[in-house]
């Protein structure tokens, strides 16, 4: 037998060999090349405009999808070569605006619909708002919809005694099937059990733990949420009477003044109640306890109406004029998704090729994953005239030089990275396919200001102005990129226009404002005097940091505690973390160290406030100086540094009730040039966005935003 | 035979066991988590991620229950990052591509190896031979990304004959699974021209000759079937060295395989991916083992397998 197999065994492995070689070649799907081909960098993390987040993911759902508005570049570009973008109809007119600013009226149209021929109406928004907004959604950019009555409410269950609520029972299919409760891997998070409303008329809390002693914020607040979870409420349940042909509990008819009968809800597993907390509890709460999915705040009461017979009028009522609020309608998050897809198939099943139900200029025709995905034009758009291109093929390479290589064997059509190496012979041969446009986007430092050295205001001035910003754009960075007239990067042309003729940055004016701060110690003027002179009207920002340095206690630079500069690995940060360290130490005297971390330790780090100073860099999500400045907020969660500061947070919430536009800037402004007094970050530079893109590739239209609008892109044959 | 796959078998359990409660552990104790990025959420949403991806349990808890899901419903559970997939299904789509990538390496490597190997023992000592054994040297010792981008340069660039990526025709298949094989070859290339000397001198050879037989069929016929046996007991762990080894070039050349999901799924703190990645290489690796083992001992009548 032995032998006999011996003999066929080379036969038996070239048959194999065959196989597979026929296999192999056979599993080569033949793709018509597409219309468009741009490399998207990287696979996109969802197709789900709830749970999505980030550029790639933005450029192909909005090519799925399309929300109330759109936006469309300005007509003329501005004197850096740089389209604006502006706001024109998208499912729906432009909204009527209240004269207070806070109620805008949206009109879907008529023509709008699904591309399966479903109509779109205003129940289809305020559906998916309402699936955003829900915490088991998980939506990450949830919170641009906060500034709607009651959403922040809803989205992070602030609850207390009297607030009207909805209860979600335990009651959805999968919780009825499963043996000993869900499997919560296949858990939708989006209510789909029977919903309760009523009025909370307790709130049973257990024995509140000291968070106070728990240093770490981030895992104090994470602790204090864990507590909310076990609090039971106390509910009055009351009747209500769906409205003839309404589908949402909301289109209910509720008498709020009613009697209804008490019931007592928790989230948790009753049997994982601290008995503690259970023996304290009334006999008539233990014995009647019911679990729930969900208590929330009743969504009938968050700024969102349906109205008007055909349900076409869709009401948004805000807590405040919040002037940037129409941009929102317009980013991703805010698309629309379809409920009865969505509820069919269950999250994420929905988002397949075959399953998808999409509103947009183009259809999702297959996925690959980490290869490529190809949309094809939507024959049911209500636009459907404007589109020009049949297919677009959209790839995910991962890597800038396999992106150039493509490109440049013209095979694709645009790379929307390029490896920094060859950018400088692109802008010096004035290659046409290079596009480079002045991003809303700005590098800076974070400098945690809890520990000293850099508790100091004046050593982190000194640090700040010893930075030679010019020199990393034009030495190390070379794609066209400026040092930043404050921390806001440039393209807010109001602000630009308040800049002008406001010496704040200069040199001899962080010496004056020190001088002033000083005016009771004369005794540390001195010793700055003593280290450095100076003239009232330097101009050399290397004195004016020796001085500040000597101000700060640190005179010659002696004496500074050794500190780290955190950056992420990369080599471009690497090399401007070098520059840097090296200006500090030439032009101070201070020596720090240098530390590289991979992305996701390196988050983790800056997250925990482990760090002194941490590289970072910001996307505006609107065009809107808000969207930077709200970061520097007390706790804000991406302040990161510790800073706080009464009145920076006095001028954001102004701004936010602001209703005059001119006034607000002027309040931006104001904050800017406390940041830049402060600096608990130090803006670098302002990105530009850079593109590679075939010149028979027409309507590219660089945007302050480096959106790519697929919908209006022509390409010559 | 029966008690020597048994054997194996129960081996390769013990083997995923702990390559599996390693792998977990050692993804844990890596800061940053998969939900973690530049944007913070609020606890209460953060939780609720949390809680689906059951993130929110003790580690005794998640070691276990994911085991169990893995032992006995094969479901290695949702990509924690490519939040529209599985990670059956990523691997389903990685697999097939690196597998058809790896058959065209190891073609390449075969064809192209045995005949440098032949053509260098047939001329021993002449300007083929050494011409061809120097590329060999060469080829072992040069990393294939380095390779990668010198066929980049003349292939794609100089002669513009061949795309420079992506995965979409038989044609940008040819360029990764040449540089994927290269080493490879150049190995066999070595084995089969060592293996062709022996034999070459050998008396039977000599007869063979002496029959009056061209040296086409002695070739053919007698010297390539004994020295081609070295070769055959390399391809087990060539193959297991292909499928595993093309982490490097798939990125190169963009290639949505098992290589670029393992990269992306460990820099992401892809936990459910990885393992996933993890578990099937090493699947990969054991059977290719034992396969190899018992063609040994099939082949050659002196080993016994135990």
């Amino acid at each position: 037998m032995q032998t006999s197999f011996r003999r066929l065994f080379p036969f038996v492995l070239i048959t194999i060999w065959a196989l597979a070689l026929y296999w192999a070649i056979g599993s080569f799907s033949s793709d018509s090349k597409a219309d468009l081909t741009f490399d998207n960098n990287t696979e996109v993390a969802t197709l789900d405009p709830a749970i999505a987040e980030g550029q790639p993911e933005g450029r192909v759902i909005n090519a799925l999808f399309e929300g109330l508005l759109r936006e469309e570049p300005s007509q003329e570009p501005d004197a850096d070569g740089v389209y604006h973008l502006e706001l024109i109809p998208g499912c729906a007119e432009l909204p009527e605006v209240s004269e207070d600013q806070k109620v805008y009226t949206f009109k879907i149209r008529e023509e709008a619909q699904w591309n399966n021929k479903q109509p779109i109406t205003a129940e289809d928004f305020r559906w998916s708002f309402q699936r955003l907004l829900h915490p088991g959604t998980g939506g990450g950019y949830a919170k641009q919809l906060h500034y709607i009555v009651g959403a922040k409410e809803y989205n992070t269950v602030e609850l207390e005694v009297g607030s009207r609520v909805e209860v979600e029972l335990m009651d959805r299919a999968e919780d009825l099937v499963v043996e000993g409760g869900p499997d919560r891997l296949t858990v939708q998070g989006f209510p789909r059990g029977t919903i309760k409303r009523g009025i909370i008329r307790k709130i049973y809390r257990p024995k509140r733990p000291e968070f106070e002693k728990i240093k770490n914020k981030d895992k104090r607040k994470k602790a204090e949420n864990e507590w909310e979870t076990r609090w039971l409420y106390e509910v009055e349940v009351l009747e209500y009477q769906l409205n003839e042909g309404a589908v949402n509990p909301y289109e209910s008819t509720i008498d709020w003044t009613s009697k209804g009968e008490t019931f007592y809800f928790t989230t948790e597993d009753i049997d994982d109640i601290d008995p503690e907390f259970a023996k304290s509890l009334p006999p008539e709460v233990k014995e009647g306890l019911t679990r729930c999915h969900h208590v929330l705040l009743d969504f009938g009461e968050v700024g969102l109406k349906v109205l008007g017979e055909d349900r076409r009028t869709f009401e948004i009522t805000l807590k405040n004029p919040t002037p940037f609020f129409k941009t929102l309608m317009s980013f991703y998050t805010m698309h629309p998704v379809n409920r009865e897809c969505v509820e069919k198939y269950g999250t994420p099943v929905w988002t397949k090729p075959e399953n998808i139900v999409n509103n947009g200029p183009f259809n999702l025709e297959f996925r690959r994953i980490r290869d490529r995905l190809r949309l094809r034009k939507n024959e049911n758009y209500w636009n459907k005239e404007k589109i020009a291109l049949e297919t677009i093929d959209v790839l995910a390479l991962n890597s800038e030089t396999t992106s150039y290589n493509m490109f440049e064997n013209d095979q694709i059509d645009w790379a929307t990275t390029v490896p920094s190496a060859v950018i400088p012979t692109l802008r010096e041969t004035n290659n046409p396919e290079f596009r480079a446009a002045n991003q809303l986007s700005v590098y800076f430092y974070r400098v945690n200001v809890a520990e000293a050295p850099m508790d100091n205001k004046y050593f982190r001035q000194a640090l700040f102005l010893a930075i030679d910003r010019q020199s990393i754009c034009d030495n190390i960075t070379k794609a066209g990129q400026r040092p930043t007239r404050g921390f806001l990067p440039f393209g807010f042309l109001e602000i630009e226009k308040l800049r002008n003729g406001a010496p704040y940055m200069e040199p001899a004016a962080y010496v004056q404002r020190a001088r002033e701060a000083h005016k009771g110690d004369p005794q540390a003027i001195a010793r700055a005097d003593k280290s450095i002179k100076i003239d009232e009207n330097e101009t050399d920002p290397v004195k004016a940091a020796r001085w500040l340095l000597a101000l700060a206690g640190y005179p010659e630079g002696k004496g500074v505690p050794k500190f780290t500069l955190l950056y992420n690995t990369s080599e471009g940060h690497k090399n401007i973390a070098v520059k840097i360290q090296d200006d500090w130490k030439q032009k101070l005297g201070i020596d720090i160290e240098l530390e590289n971390n991979e992305w996701q330790i390196f988050l983790d780090k800056v997250n925990q406030k482990d760090y002194q100073i941490a590289r970072a860099g910001w996307i505006a999500d609107y065009n809107d100086p808000n969207s930077f400045l709200d970061m520097l907020e007390t706790d804000g969660p991406e302040n990161n540094t510790n800073w706080s500061h009464e009145a920076y947070d006095k001028a954001i919430a102004d701004a936010q009730k602001e209703p005059d536009e001119a006034k607000r800037m002027e309040i931006f402004f104001e904050a800017e040039k406390l940041i830049m007094d402060e600096l608990p970050f130090f803006p670098i530079y302002s990105y530009v966005s850079v593109n590679l893109v075939k010149e028979r590739v027409k309507g590219v239209a660089p945007n302050l935003m480096d959106k790519m609008l697929l919908y209006r892109i022509r390409v010559e044959k | 035979m029966i008690q020597f796959l048994v054997k194996r078998f129960l081996w390769l359990i013990v083997t995923l066991l702990i390559v599996y409660t390693v792998s977990f552990f050692l993804m844990r104790s890596v800061p940053g988590g998969p939900f973690q990025g530049e944007k913070q959420l609020p606890p209460t949403i953060q939780r609720n991620i949390e809680r689906r991806f059951e993130l929110d349990k003790p580690l005794s808890y998640q070691y276990f229950s994911h085991l169990n899901k893995i032992v006995f419903q094969f479901d290695f559970g949702p990509s924690y990052r490519l939040k529209d997939y599985t990670v059956n299904e990523v691997i389903a789509s990685g697999f097939p591509v690196s597998m058809s990538l790896g058959v065209f390496a190891l073609s390449f490597a075969l064809v192209l190896g045995v005949s440098a190997g032949v053509v260098s023992a047939m001329y021993r000592h002449s300007v083929w031979d050494v011409t061809l054994m120097t590329v060999a040297t060469l080829g072992i010792a040069v990393p294939n990304f380095v390779l990668a981008s010198l066929c980049l340069i003349v292939f794609v660039f100089y002669l513009g004959i061949l795309p420079a990526a992506g995965w979409s025709s038989l044609e940008s298949v040819l360029l990764p699974a040449f540089c994927l094989g290269a080493p490879f070859a150049a190995y066999i290339a070595r084995l089969t021209r060592t293996g062709m000397l022996e034999i070459l001198n050998q008396d039977y050879i000599r007869t063979a000759y002496a029959k009056g037989l061209t040296t086409y069929s002695v070739v053919t016929k007698h010297a390539l079937k004994m020295a081609i046996i070295p070769v055959v007991s390399y391809l087990g762990p060539a193959t297991a060295g292909i499928l595993t080894g093309s982490l490097v070039l798939e990125r190169i050349f963009a290639i949505p395989g098992m290589g670029t999901h393992f990269v992306e799924a460990a820099l992401q703190r892809d936990y459910t991916l990885a393992m996933g990645m993890i578990l099937v290489y090493t699947l990969i690796l054991s059977v290719m083992n034992t396969l190899v083992d018992m063609a040994y001992a099939m082949l050659d009548p002196r080993v016994k397998l135990e």
